[in-house]
């Protein structure tokens, strides 16, 4: 039975994705600065809402909204395709004006080992989005292998970074994101 | 000042990005993979507390290259 599973900190909070949160996810989803590294995503409203209809009943699929406490959202994260004490974390996306990156990191960390009891999540990142895979291996996350040509967005083939958290290395991961996302907690609160 | 500013700026980023820069380099975030917004914010409070200074949201969000935080520091100092 999946849990449903609301957690906050560093000013900002996750929450499940709801449908009524789809005008949102699919504005957010299609903004130019943001989409170039998201797979091929069609402009069909119908079709983005069965999307998401289908991934908020699959039972090994978290999808949250990232939304500051005053309930504006501001962006998303997801923990899915659990099976055997492991999952992917992805659908990372966030307004470019919102300092969230690091916070929604650790409380997607906090819920896939800490509620969920994961061993590892892994994601997937295009090789060209350089400043995401930098983030990843700052906050350290460790680098796997390159699946070539992985990807495929408006028909080129890109090869994708897999890195791997583990529970193992949670608190080391904790303890680089959180000066940032302290940091970040007060420009969000100011805003 | 502006010039001893850009100086100080240049190697302060240096050492938080950890990457070499040189002296007539203006660093870019779009050209800097190192530049994440990991770094970014431990970049911005770096500054905050060897300038003694705060920065405002709008400005954090603002800095896109070493000149903009020459800009924007050299005013609140």
């Amino acid at each position: 039975m999946k849990q449903a599973i609301t957690v906050e900190r560093f000013g900002i909070r996750l929450r499940p994705v709801a449908l009524a949160d789809a005008a949102f996810i699919y504005h957010i989803r299609r903004m130019p600065e943001l989409a170039r590294y998201i797979g091929d995503i069609g402009s069909d409203y119908d079709a983005h809402q069965a999307w998401m209809a289908d991934h908020l009943n699959r039972e090994d699929d978290y999808y949250f909204v990232i939304e500051r406490l005053d309930g504006k959202p501001v962006g998303t994260i997801a923990i899915y395709d659990i099976a055997k004490g492991e999952g992917h974390w992805g659908r990372w996306i966030i307004l470019p004006t919102v300092p969230a990156a690091p916070a929604s990191v650790w409380l997607a960390f906090q819920i896939a080992f800490e509620r969920l009891g994961l061993t590892n999540i892994y994601s997937n990142t295009v090789q060209d989005n350089g400043r995401v895979v930098s983030f990843h291996e700052r906050c350290g996350l460790e680098r796997l292998r390159i699946d070539q040509g992985g990807l495929t967005i408006r028909g080129q083939a890109y090869d994708m970074v897999i890195h791997r958290a583990s529970r193992h290395n949670w608190p080391q991961i904790q303890q680089r994101l959180e000066r940032a996302a302290r940091m970040a907690q007060r420009l969000i609160e100011e805003s | 000042m502006s010039r001893e500013l850009r100086q100080q700026l240049l190697e302060l980023l240096a050492e938080v990005l950890e990457v070499p820069l040189s002296q007539d380099s203006n660093p870019q975030r779009h050209s800097l993979d190192s530049w994440d917004s990991l770094k970014h914010m431990e970049l911005i409070l770096s500054l905050e507390e060897t300038f003694g200074i705060r920065f405002t949201s709008d400005e954090v969000a603002s800095v896109e290259s070493l000149e903009d935080l020459v800009r924007i520091i050299e005013v609140k100092l």
